[in-house]
């Protein structure tokens, strides 16, 4: 396909595009294998939350900035992983592995279920539902402490019988987990699915005329990236060993899209930056108290109206270039016009 | 034909909401609560089995050049960063004082302040890094009980000596753990005193409205405990979302059939919104039911400008002195704080003051920061504070008794807490009516409208 | 009898506040097509107007402050307008709506911290417009909810004539109803633009001044009359006026009936929002056009 196509050019300097990628890779895997090494326990903690939340920041921008829909509910399927494998160690002692697997599925299966409800919705529509089924859960799980402890902190127990002090273990499955997301995401968006998404985002209509089942893929986005969130904070949960229904208020979902934004929403590796590196300055700036999140919000609406792309993309798109910008430059409705073959395969396949 | 399918759908709507939220699971607490406590109870034990390991971690520096210690406490949302805030201020203060007169072993002492956010993971994060990278040798502070909680098992493990300053569950002194310390009182002390006040002013139906978070909780359900005991059974506790704007349509179905006492139980702007919706409706205080307010009604200036007139006769459970019973500590905390920082310090800056002082005493007496003799030297301590006289009962030579409650063990039995009632309008705490205990009280019990 | 009259003058006398401010919310999006999720924040901000106003000019009768707090509110609207909202309309941003949501949920965290960092988390009170209780028989009612409702009564009122008889008013009506069209009779679209969001900013900015002596104000205090608001503006039909004062009726009403009826008191509060939530996804699933919205294409 064109995409791969692209990626064979060479750059202006003679250089095969797959070399540097790959040496990039390799760096920044270095890097990240390297980091216990150097960093302090605090340290480690920082950057495990900072994978977590690089992991809803870049599974979101697969959700808005791939499929287009702009959920606010993001963080509270991150929640619903979370408490799903909460409960069921607090209320039936079910080990923490099962609990995960568990919380990943119940996330699915929510998603599946408000991916089918909000799928004909317009993006204001769709942001005002999710951001009530996200209160509403917020509300019930505060609301109701003899099932999940409510404010008081829900218990779960630690992902490994291992001191909590030793962070390095959590730290690389952290990791893994990042990183495995963000492959199965590129894998994604490279794939059919993901040209289907685009061609549906940038036109449904057409795309759907063209032949492409709108309602999966939507639906299928919607399921899959709840399922990731669900993951992330399934484990969030036996890392921190306590959850409470903050984690549920609409400033983190605030958090969470900002740092795809500021990272580049319409890529997903620049936005799981955009995760670490806002969670970690954020940390660094502790000291000015709330004038860095006035700072940080301004930050936010300046880059939405003059860099949609995001501070990273553009460093971001010289290496991997899989993101849907491409096209757009070519021409709105390209994805479509792409797609369009593709599709009308499949369907012969089918048939 | 279209307005009518219209209402219908309303008319769906509605009795479909009446039944998805009246179809809630019928609470049954009790039941939680005990395997609560067994896991605790476990927990506590596996600890008790790392500890030889893990204390001997981070090193606390003893050749430092200065004496670091920890606080920990909200300043930020979604914590009450109020109170954590004046926390923060008059622990620096102390230090700055303690500085000043030539700080502790000769050595000057640093304060690392840690935002916890009112969350507990984050509690436990920034103890951590604390003690592990800051190194501090003894920690202080915090205000929300969940997430002291979660402080004292980090400070547990690493055994560092911790003297809490606000958090009230029962359950942090209750956990026996040697290196922890409490001056603020246990939820079942503090509640106890407004209920043996309930008592002896008489009224028997009893309404509170309390908010729907931890805070909230851990006090109704002392209240409705310990009023049983006393044989008022007549008590309904109806829990409101914090960020309750209007309280009107709840006040008016109280006000069908009006209680003795309505009891507003809801921290920061909501005690205000509820003082003045009870008021405006003519609910209370009247002369048949009388009106006890949060904590937050101390902070006075704050207090009279968000209720106005409506705050006469109210009346509220206070943490520490009042001013009758002043000490000079207490007058000079008072005075150097409103100087400083243009504000008037509530409980929790007077208790966070005591705690950084009574840490800082017991390095002192304790001729060094190890750890084990610091923790000694607590056990030890008598200082006069700004609440007053402040040590700890029971303690390793002295345990808790079998026919007392566990949270006893280093903690201060007499922590100050008092009935206060706004008996005029603009009245300042320092003057307004000490109604409770009685032998302190600089009032009648209650003054009625 | 009586109580069920009480417990329902409760709720429409709020229930007008809110239509007030659900005005606002539906202007903006009849007009240029977009939720405006810093709502709650102009809200917010009409109180804190109020406050600073009045504790700059002691002099000044409260009531006086409100239309500066209004005119606060426009202005800010105005600005944020121009620099973020107008490049829309320009055709220089791709993928509006997403944008338009995006950068109004911006504004709405900037304003939320910049109040928090500058003032603080301390409750504020502007000084009452009327103090003391009105007793209409049935109950007592604050003067300040009085005054408020009264208030928003007239300016609703006015704003009906204003959009029905005036120029302007027929001149944003035709924006709503087809850009084009407008466009060829000389009706300049992105004035409109500014006008209506300017307004609805406006709007939600007096009814945060209004109810700031009832209420008293921290940076926070926006959250609940803003997603108040998405419910009226969903039930009421998305670009329905008369939808929207409506819909502010019922969501009053059906505030504190609920509250005043619901089986179980103990819960009745804990609840309330999610109550209006639920309302909210049911409308929004089984009759997305509300009560009084255009039929979409």
């Amino acid at each position: 396909m064109s995409t791969k196509r692209r990626n064979q050019r060479s750059l202006p300097g003679g250089f095969p595009r797959q070399v540097l990628q790959w040496a990039a890779v390799a760096i920044l895997v270095i890097i990240a294998l390297l980091v216990p090494t150097f960093l302090e326990s605090y340290g480690l903690h920082v950057m495990i939350i900072a994978f977590w939340y690089a992991v809803l920041s870049s599974s979101w921008s697969l959700l808005a900035g791939y499929a287009g829909q702009f959920s606010f509910a993001h963080v509270a399927f991150t929640a619903i992983g979370a408490y799903t494998t909460g409960m069921l160690g607090m209320h039936f002692d079910w080990p923490p592995l099962v609990g995960i697997v568990s919380g990943v599925l119940m996330a699915g299966v929510v998603g599946l279920a408000i991916g089918a409800l909000v799928l004909r919705f317009k993006p204001a529509y769709l942001a005002l539902f999710t951001i009530a089924f996200s209160e509403i859960l917020r509300l019930l799980i505060r609301g109701e402490p003899q099932l999940t402890r409510g404010d008081h902190g829900l218990r779960l127990d630690p992902l490994l019988r291992l001191d909590v002090t030793s962070r390095v273990p959590h730290y690389y499955i952290m990791l893994a987990i990042l990183v495995g997301c963000l492959f199965l995401m590129h894998w994604l968006v490279s794939s059919r699915i993901g040209l289907f998404l685009r061609a549906i985002r940038e036109d449904e209509e057409a795309a759907a005329a063209r032949g492409v089942d709108v309602v999966r893929y939507k639906v299928f986005a919607f399921a899959i990236t709840s399922m990731i969130a669900g993951l992330a904070g399934a484990f969030y949960g036996h890392y921190t060993t306590i959850l409470s229904p903050n984690m549920l208020v609409l400033t983190q979902m605030g958090l969470v899209m900002s740092m795809a934004i500021i990272g580049g929403v319409e890529n997903l590796i620049a936005a799981a930056f955009g995760g670490i590196l806002i969670q970690v300055g954020l940390e660094l700036l502790r000291e000015f108290g709330p004038w860095r999140l006035v700072i940080f919000g301004a930050l936010l609406m300046i880059m939405l109206r003059f860099a949609r792309n995001g501070l990273l993309t553009p460093l971001f798109r010289l290496l991997f270039d899989h993101g849907p910008q491409a096209e757009m430059q070519e021409g709105t409705g390209a994805a479509a016009e792409e797609a369009a073959p593709v599709a009308e395969e499949v369907t012969a396949d089918g048939a | 034909m279209k307005s009518k399918s219209a209402f219908n759908l309303c008319l769906v709507v509605l009795v479909l909401s009446v039944l998805v939220v009246s179809c809630g699971p019928a609470p049954t607490p009790e039941v939680i609560r005990e395997t609560v406590v067994v896991r605790e109870t476990e927990e506590v034990i596996k600890e008790v089995e790392q500890e030889v390991v893990v204390t001997a971690t981070p090193e606390p520096e003893t050749e430092a050049d200065t004496i670091l210690i920890g606080g920990v406490g909200p300043l930020s949302a979604p914590g009450s960063y109020v109170s954590g805030i004046q926390m923060r201020q008059a622990m620096m203060m102390a230090v700055d004082e303690i500085n000043e007169a030539g700080g502790i072993l000769g050595k000057p002492v640093e304060l690392v302040f840690g935002d916890t956010e009112g969350l507990p993971e984050r509690g436990t994060a920034v103890t951590e890094r604390l003690i592990t990278q800051n190194r501090i040798v003894g920690l202080t502070g915090e205000y929300h009980s969940h997430v002291g909680l979660t402080v004292m098992e980090v400070a547990h493990k690493y055994g560092v000596p911790t003297v809490f300053a606000e958090p009230w569950a029962d359950e942090i002194t209750a956990s026996g753990h040697t290196n922890i310390f409490r001056i603020a009182p246990s939820i079942e002390f503090y509640s106890s005193i407004a209920t043996n006040y309930m008592v002896e002013a008489g009224w028997e139906r009893i309404m509170f409205v309390v908010e729907d978070t931890d805070y909230g909780h851990l006090q109704a359900e002392g209240w409705v405990e310990q009023l049983e005991q006393a044989g008022i059974t007549d008590v309904e506790v109806i829990y409101a979302d914090p960020g309750t704007e209007d309280f009107t349509p709840i006040l008016q179905r109280i006000q069908l059939d009006p209680p003795d006492l309505l009891a507003g139980v809801v921290t920061g702007i909501g005690n205000a919104r509820m003082v003045r919706q009870a008021c405006e409706l003519g609910l209370a205080p009247t002369a048949e039911t009388a009106y006890y307010a949060s904590a937050d009604a101390q902070y006075s200036d704050d207090f009279w400008e968000n209720v106005g007139d409506c705050g006469q006769y109210v009346f509220f459970t206070f943490v520490g002195l009042p001013e009758s019973v002043w000490n000079e500590n207490t007058e000079a905390f008072v005075t150097n704080f409103e100087e400083i920082y243009e504000h008037t310090p509530g409980a929790p800056a007077m208790e966070a003051y005591d705690a950084t002082y009574l840490l800082l005493q017991a390095i002192e007496d304790a001729g060094s920061t190890e750890p084990g003799a610091v923790i000694e030297a607590l056990e030890n301590i008598r200082m006069t504070g700004t609440l007053g006289e402040i040590w700890f009962e029971y303690t390793s030579d002295n345990p808790v008794p079998e026919d007392e409650p566990d949270w006893m063990w280093h903690q201060w039995l007499t922590p100050s807490v008092y009935i206060i009632q706004y008996t005029e309008v603009g009245q300042t705490l320092e003057e307004a009516n000490v109604v409770f205990p009685m032998e302190r009280a600089t009032g009648p019990l209650y003054t009625s409208p | 009898m009586d109580y069920l009259l009480s417990i329902s003058t409760t709720g429409v006398i709020m229930g007008i506040i809110y239509a007030l401010m659900a005005l606002g919310l539906t202007l903006i999006y009849s007009i240029l097509g977009i939720v405006n999720f810093a709502h709650g924040e102009f809200y917010m901000l009409g109180g804190y107007a109020a406050y600073l106003g009045l504790s700059a000019l002691p002099g000044l009768h409260p009531l006086l402050i409100v239309p500066l707090a209004g005119l606060a509110g426009v202005l800010l609207g105005l600005i944020f307008e121009l620099l973020f909202l107008r490049p829309i309309h320009q055709d220089r941003i791709d993928r509006p709506a997403e944008y338009a949501i995006l950068v109004t949920f911006g504004l709405s965290f900037f304003f939320i911290n910049l109040m928090l960092a500058s003032l603080g988390p301390y409750p504020r009170r502007p000084p009452s417009f009327f103090s003391g209780t009105v007793d209409v028989g049935l109950m007592k009612i604050s003067g300040d909810r009085l005054t408020a409702s009264g208030f928003s009564l007239a300016l609703v009122a006015t704003l009906l004539v204003i959009i029905n008889k005036t120029w302007i008013g027929k001149a944003l009506r035709a924006v709503s109803q087809d850009k084009q069209a407008a466009a060829v009779v000389g009706i300049d679209a992105l004035t409109m633009n500014s006008v209506a969001f300017a307004v609805g900013a406006g709007l939600a900015a007096v009814a945060g001044a209004l109810l700031a002596p009832s209420f008293s104000v921290t940076p926070d205090v926006g959250a609940q009359p803003s997603i108040r608001s998405y419910i009226i503006i969903v039930l009421g039909g998305m670009g329905s006026i008369k939808g929207s004062i409506l819909g502010g009726l019922i969501i009053g009403l059906v505030e504190s009936l609920a509250t005043g009826y619901f089986p179980d008191p103990t819960r009745a509060l804990k609840y309330k929002t999610a109550f209006g939530l639920v309302i909210f996804m049911l409308v929004l699933l089984l009759r997305p056009r509300g009560l009084f919205g255009r039929k979409e294409e």
